[in-house]
């Protein structure tokens, strides 16, 4: 239906109509006074109109557009879609009020209606002079004062929140007691109850200063450097493991322990970003930059039999795309892929826009390279000495190889049939890489590199990277070339003509040497013959070579040769590396000797590479890829190129210079002007603690996304964050040191009726906590916590069968000793079978990037804690401290408490325990009088109760 | 639906609740909200009436060959050995084979046309074939994913990445389970491994865990730590309960967060289970006759097996039950290959799946439980010669057949050509799969919808067609 097709009924009806509606409609009261555009105006369009009158043209009705200034002011022939002051002569209004169900908007079919409210703010907005504002999210910074006395030193936070309460009627909450404080900030801060020790610190000091001294102790830990990473790594989706259905061992953990470490030295935000997107582009990148860069190497890789290595790699490049726009842009851009965005103004060709940052890496298919070898501090040396050895000989290898008196051919193009790619390497060898194709024809075209060369030498080179070290792609690392031809025109024409081989010679050919097997001699390549050619079996991992004569000599004069190498055997008996050079006249010797030299040099010298972990990185390859959009976002449908860039609706300051790499787009988003990324950092570290960011929804900051519940406070924030150089302890400290964060929890019946989710931060909220900080905390109640620091990650006990439900089953040998206890953010982590506690407890599988955990809850969650074995086994050694603390029994329960909930027992709770206790001594005494065991059965059993309670899962 | 619609719904149910009876705990309103149970009223449907209220979905992972099972090609016999035709595969995706190489192959096995319907079904799967009337066919379905993991994501999530809410998953959103003691959606398997993809095939996405598959694992201890641990006897494990529950409890007359309360009811509810799953997999306490409808040897695992559990579930209310059954991948090698690989493969499932149908029809329950039977996608016509003969990946044309609830029996649905490569008329889509399953229990697949990360997300994503042809 489109509003240009619609009969116009006369123009006094449609007033008539429309002023009784109004009329019979009554006032409505909408928050303030007047009607905010942001506010009020754009949520209803969105949600209601942009569908067919947004951004995406291809799905825009009547050529209309509601989503700008310019198409909401278009004039619509004789009238107007909006005329400002005067709701009844503009059309949008009149079409929502529409009697006739066939004409009013939006559609019957569409599912959508306005409300009567929802109306009436069009109205009152149009009435009120219809101002535009662009999306509040990306605008650039506006100046905030803080409400209240900056100079007095109060957090400035806390004004902003004084505000909006005051405006409902309502003032901050009381602070939370001290017990409850600390435990709030220790579990939010480092991931786990408070020991002991600190809680007698902290109740000890009755100093003023007392809690931002705890703050600042519990800021410098190590242990606020792993939570804090822990959260990161849910964004950067990290695991141990390659995904799908194969999902093999990956080792990615340096990653993850630079994310540890960058956040101990409080690494500014800015340069964090940079080394995680960009750091292999810096001038000599460090290896603390190259690990960095793992950030986005935590992608899936398909291993299965008939994975296609594009498909895997561009699955990749859309993650990291869609990653960084959650992560750094607070928007799903992923829509954009198939279509231009619904809602957002972001295209599909901006979409691969962004794609063509990502989309010049080396890695993708199958492999996991590249990756980085990472010494530990004792090994350096050894690492040292090995790469400058390897510089060394390659350099020697390349050198042996460009032997004299042969004019090597660089062609200016090399494509191969059926998928693979064609690399020119610095020595002029040509590597198929990529798509390993079954049967394949190479095809090289340029200019001839000598006149009256009569000979054509093929090397057929040895790689490490091919099977059986080629330099065939075969499995054992053969190849057959069926066929040679070579063709020449003069430059400019348009055939070309074959020229002939005369004769072949080779250093080896199948079937011709002591070894036997079928021949395959290399006088098959120059001829038809079906089923011939030159085949190399079984002499794999080293150089071959044929030589072919010319019929003619190469002729003077400007001319294009194109030389074709068919490979039609079948079975990817393709090669992997081979060059191709001319000579005017052959010479006896193959291959040289040195060269075979320098090969078995490189050879032992890569075997002889030290055993040191390694970790996936991001290396930008040589030869650029073409830059496409693909349409509906299928890799096999590639349309018209774009260049590298960033969404125009996003960009809220100029940019000066084009954005050509992944450190341009870095340095772009990092910018200190680049509002919206800083506002969208900010909220999700306020969500961390508080449970809901001031945007609730932290992953979407676009039209359909809410609205800041305190839009000042956020944009002081952002720009707070900037002037602070970025630091995540500082924005820390000062949100966990306000009076927000310091209220009760308590719940507060008359706010709670007016604002039942919180937004307006009355009060705090209780939450249930991560999976991890559930077993951090038991184990550090327990004593049993390993304060061990990074490394490969750690195995604590699972179920049996776990894998029963997987293609491959995995090894899961429980660890022992000090590694059964360490921090839970260590455990390995399968994709296809994330360790079942935390999964249970709603860690994200790491399937993609995750802003914000659930906080369910399930009976299988019931079931783990009271059941699961591992937390049976904390619960013992929880229950062996309490029995063998001093006091009595009550001392030990207070013990207990103190432990596990950070407070003194209640009269009550405590008449419960120790009725407890007395039951399990008697059943204990009824199943077997004489058992020894006794205290520590009955301990644990009480150990295990208070790891139960609803309390302990949750913060309060 | 929007999510805190439903969220905030599920909220004020639990706030009137606790209202209108106290601190009740342990009646059932509660639980049906900690489990899901069903809230829109059974029977009526989330959008419109339901013609099912559950379903089993007989996956058949590894994706068996149509044409050694349903599908009778002349043509495909007549040209058997010869070069496919080449605009067919022009463009073209393949897995393995090189197209271009690639020779038709006629079916490997014998054929006939069974019951008033007529269905042609192979000698591989006699006890199928005695049950066509009761069995509507799809032959023309196709999906967009050719390898395994992708696929079978696509055939229960309707995507082709990990990530998003399977197909069980948004039913259980959608309408919740109708038991009390059980989950709602519950996934089983056999065959010597697990289902390629893993619980994402299961997940629950981005919708909240308390609608994930709950993998029944076979042994004592059919769910994750179900049993009562070592060492602790069955009245500690009772004191235990009622001490946590009793201290949970003072905290909840302290603080009145209701969070508290649906905690308690979880443990209740995990308590419960301690007791109801074992009872569930003692296949024991049924008849003989019936153990040997399905033909279930002793007490080992198998596919057989499983069908009689799936019964018992739904029997209980569950709403959703998911088998695997692996190794359909017969390429041509030497373990999976169109010999006797393919012939233990239905040996093993041949006689379930058909006992399955007739015994849900015996107890009443086939009419509104919908039984699904099918792989992640084909094979192709086109044969692939390995060290044996086997048949690559084909996602343009496959058959599945369903049975119960709604969907016409004795019937067939979709026209492929004359070798079986493409569909010429009746195609169903993945997508139109996923709508039409939803349709029949009820459920509007473009208005169940949950949103996240700025978007409403739908089971079918802006695509599905319901295929009314099918329905009763």
């Amino acid at each position: 239906m489109s509003i240009f097709e619609r009969p116009f009924m006369t123009s006094w009806l449609v007033l008539a109509l429309s002023l009784v509606l109004a009329s019979a409609r009554g006032p409505v009261v909408v928050h303030g006074d007047e009607i905010d555009f942001t506010q009020d105006v754009r949520p209803i369009l969105a949600e209601n109109c942009f569908a067919c009158h947004g951004p995406d043209e291809g799905a825009r009705e009547a050529r209309l557009r509601l989503d700008t200034k310019e198409g909401l002011e278009e004039r619509l022939g004789s009238y107007h879609l909006l005329l400002a002051g005067n709701p009844e002569e503009s059309e949008l209004y009149l079409r929502l009020t529409e009697q006739d169900v066939d004409y009013r908007m939006p559609p019957r079919e569409s599912g959508k209606e306005l409300d009567e409210t929802q109306i009436d703010v069009l109205r009152r907005w149009i009435e009120e002079g219809a101002e535009w504002e662009p999306h509040w999210a990306y605008t650039s910074f506006r100046e905030v004062i803080p409400p209240g006395d900056a100079a007095s030193k109060e957090n400035l936070i806390d004004g902003f929140v004084e505000r909006r309460l005051k405006r409902e009627g309502f003032s901050i909450a009381a602070p939370a007691d001290r017990r409850t404080l600390l435990r709030r900030v220790s579990i939010d801060l480092v991931g786990m109850t408070p020991s002991v020790l600190e809680l007698e610190r902290f109740l000890a000091d009755d100093q003023p200063g007392a809690y931002e001294r705890a703050v600042d102790l519990l800021l410098e830990s190590t242990a606020y450097a792993e939570h804090q990473a822990r959260r990161w790594l849910d964004l950067a989706r990290y695991a141990d493991s390659h995904g799908f259905t194969i999902d093999g061992r990956r080792s990615m953990w340096p990653y993850r322990d630079w994310v540890v470490t960058a956040i101990a030295e409080d690494l500014p935000f800015d340069e964090f970003t940079r080394q995680q997107l960009a750091g292999d582009l810096n001038d000599s990148p460090t290896r603390d930059q190259l690990i960095a860069t793992g950030f986005h190497r935590n992608t899936q890789i398909n291993a299965e039999g008939g994975a296609k290595d594009e498909e895997n790699r561009v699955n990749a490049v859309i993650d990291r795309v869609d990653t960084t726009g959650s992560v750094w842009l607070g928007s799903s851009i992923t829509c954009a892929r198939c279509h231009t965005h619904k809602y957002d103004p972001v295209s599909q060709t901006e979409y691969f826009q962004m794609f063509a940052f990502f989309n010049q890496t080396e890695d993708g298919g199958v492999s996991s390279e590249p990756s980085l070898m990472v010494p530990t501090e004792d090994r350096v040396a050894e690492l040292e000495a090995y790469e400058e050895a390897d510089l060394a000989l390659g350099t020697a290898l390349r050198e042996a190889g460009q032997a004299a008196g042969w004019t090597a051919w660089i062609p200016s193009k090399a494509t191969g049939s059926n998928g693979p790619e064609l690399r020119i390497e610095q020595d002029s060898s040509i590597r198929s890489i990529g798509q390993n194709p079954v049967t394949s024809v190479y095809v090289l075209e340029g200019r001839p590199p000598l006149v009256g060369a009569r000979v054509l030498r093929l090397e057929a080179l040895p790689h490490l990277d091919l099977p059986g070290h080629g330099p065939g792609r075969s499995g054992s690392g053969n190849f057959v070339l069926s066929r040679l031809r070579l063709f020449l025109r003069r430059a400019g024409e348009a055939e070309y003509e074959e020229r002939q081989f005369t004769a072949s010679s080779s250093s080896y050919s199948q079937g011709l040497g002591p070894e036997g097997g079928s021949h395959y001699p290399v006088a098959g390549a120059l001829s038809d013959e079906s089923g011939s050619g030159w085949a190399v079996s079984p002499r794999f991992g080293r150089p071959h070579v044929a030589h072919f004569e010319l019929a003619e000599a190469l002729p003077e004069g400007d001319w294009e040769m194109r030389l074709e190498l068919h490979q039609d055997h079948g079975g990817h008996h393709v090669l992997g590396c081979f060059r191709v050079a001319f000579k005017e006249e052959a010479e006896a010797a193959l291959v040289p000797g040195a060269w075979e030299e320098a090969w078995n040099a490189w050879v032992s010298h890569k075997q002889s590479a030290p055993r040191l972990p390694s970790t996936l990185i991001l290396r930008e390859r040589g030869v650029k890829r073409p830059n496409r959009v693909f349409e509906r976002g299928d890799f096999l449908q590639p349309r018209e190129s774009v260049e590298p860039g960033v969404p125009l609706a996003m960009q809220s300051f100029e940019i000066d210079h084009p954005l050509k790499t992944r450190l341009d787009l870095a340095n772009w988003l990092v910018d200190p002007r680049n509002a919206l990324v800083h506002r969208v950092t900010v909220n999700r570290e306020w969500q961390h603690f508080f449970g809901l960011g001031l945007v609730e929804t932290e992953a979407d900051f676009g039209v359909r996304g809410a609205q800041p519940s305190h839009p000042e406070l956020l944009e002081w924030l952002a720009q707070s964050f900037v002037q602070s150089g970025f630091s995540r302890k500082s924005l820390h400290r000062s949100i966990v040191t306000s009076a927000t964060y310091r209220q009760s929890s308590d719940r507060r019946p008359d706010l709670d009726e007016l604002d039942p989710r919180g937004r307006w931060l009355g009060r705090q909220q209780r939450l249930r906590v991560d999976a991890e900080v559930i077993r951090d905390s038991a184990l550090r109640a327990s004593g049993q916590l390993s304060s061990k620091v990074g490394g490969p990650p750690v195995q604590p006990p699972q179920p049996e069968g776990v894998f029963d439900f997987t293609q491959s089953r995995k090894s899961w040998k429980a660890s022992e000793g000090e590694d059964r206890f360490r921090r839970t953010m260590y455990t390995r982590l399968w994709r296809s079978s994330t360790y079942p506690f935390l999964t249970t407890f709603d860690a994200p599988v790491a399937s993609s990037t995750c802003t914000r955990r659930g906080r369910s809850n399930t009976a299988l969650q019931a079931l783990t804690l009271a059941n699961d074995p591992m937390m049976i086994e904390i619960a013992r050694a929880l229950g062996e401290r309490l029995r063998t603390s001093p006091g009595d029994d009550e001392q030990r329960l207070e013990l207990a408490f103190e432990l596990c909930l950070a407070r003194e027992s209640a009269p009550r709770e405590l008449e419960v325990l120790v009725a407890h206790l007395e039951d399990l001594r008697r059943i204990h005494r009824e199943q077997d009088p004489e058992d020894q065991l006794r205290e520590k059965r009955v301990w644990a059993a009480i150990a295990r109760v208070l790891i139960n309670l609803d309390e302990f899962v949750t913060r309060s | 639906m929007q999510s805190e619609a439903r969220e905030d719904s599920l909220q004020l149910r639990r706030r009137e609740f606790l209202k209108l009876g106290g601190l009740g705990l342990g009646t059932m309103a509660m639980h049906q909200l900690i489990s899901g149970k069903s809230w829109a009223g059974v029977g009526a449907g989330l959008h419109h009436a339901a013609q099912a209220r559950r379903v089993i979905f007989l996956h058949m992972a590894g994706a068996p060959s149509q044409f050694e099972l349903f599908e009778h090609k002349e043509a495909l016999q007549k040209f058997d050995g010869q070069a496919p035709p080449p605009g067919l595969i022009e463009g073209k995706r393949f897995a393995f084979i090189d197209p271009r190489l690639s020779r038709l192959m006629g079916s490997q096995r014998a054929f006939a046309r069974h019951g008033e319907c007529g269905a042609p079904v192979s000698e591989l799967l006699p006890h199928t074939a005695a049950i066509v009337d009761k069995l509507c066919f799809l032959r023309g379905l196709s999906t967009n994913e050719i390898n395994h993991g992708p696929a079978k994501l696509f055939m229960n999530t309707g995507f082709g990445q990990f990530g998003r809410p399977s197909l069980g998953s948004w039913v259980q959103y959608g309408i919740g389970s109708e038991s009390e003691d059980l989950p709602g959606f519950v996934v089983l398997q056999s065959g010597n491994r697990g289902p390629r993809g893993g619980s994402p095939l299961w997940g629950n996405g981005f919708l909240s865990p308390r609608y994930q598959g709950t993998p029944l694992r076979s042994g004592p201890e059919p769910v994750l730590h179900l049993r009562t641990p070592e060492g602790i006897s069955e009245e500690e494990q009772r004191e235990f309960f009622k001490t946590v529950g009793g201290l949970n409890r003072l905290r909840y007359e302290a603080l009145e967060d209701e969070t508290i309360a649906a905690r308690m009811a979880s443990y209740e509810l995990a308590a419960r289970m301690q007791s109801s799953a074992p009872e569930l997999v003692d296949v024991s306490s049924e008849p003989e006759s019936v153990r040997e409808l399905y033909g279930i040897e002793g007490e080992r695992p198998s596919f057989a097996r499983n069908c009689l559990l799936a019964r018992r579930l739904v029997e209980r209310g569950v709403r959703f039950v998911q088998l695997y059954h692996a190794d359909w991948d017969h390429h041509g090698d030497g373990n999976n290959n169109l010999g006797a690989p393919l012939e233990a493969r239905c040996r093993e499932v041949d006689r379930a799946s058909a006992a399955l149908v007739l015994d849900l029809e015996r107890q009443g329950l086939l009419e509104d439980t919908l039984v699904i039977w099918g792989g992640e996608f084909g094979r192709t016509p086109m044969s692939e010669v390995r060290v044996a003969v086997g048949r690559d990946h084909h996602i343009d044309a496959f058959t599945m057949w369903m049975a119960g609830g709604g969907v016409k029996p004795g019937f067939s649905f979709g026209v492929t050509d004359d070798i079986g490569y493409s569909v010429v008329d009746e195609a169903v889509h993945v997508h139109d799969l996923h709508a039409t399953i939803l349709h029949l229990l009820g459920i509007d697949h473009e208005r169940l919808t949950f949103r996240s990360q700025g978007r409403d997300f739908r089971l079918t994503d802006v695509h599905g067609r319901v295929v009314r042809e099918i329905l009763t």
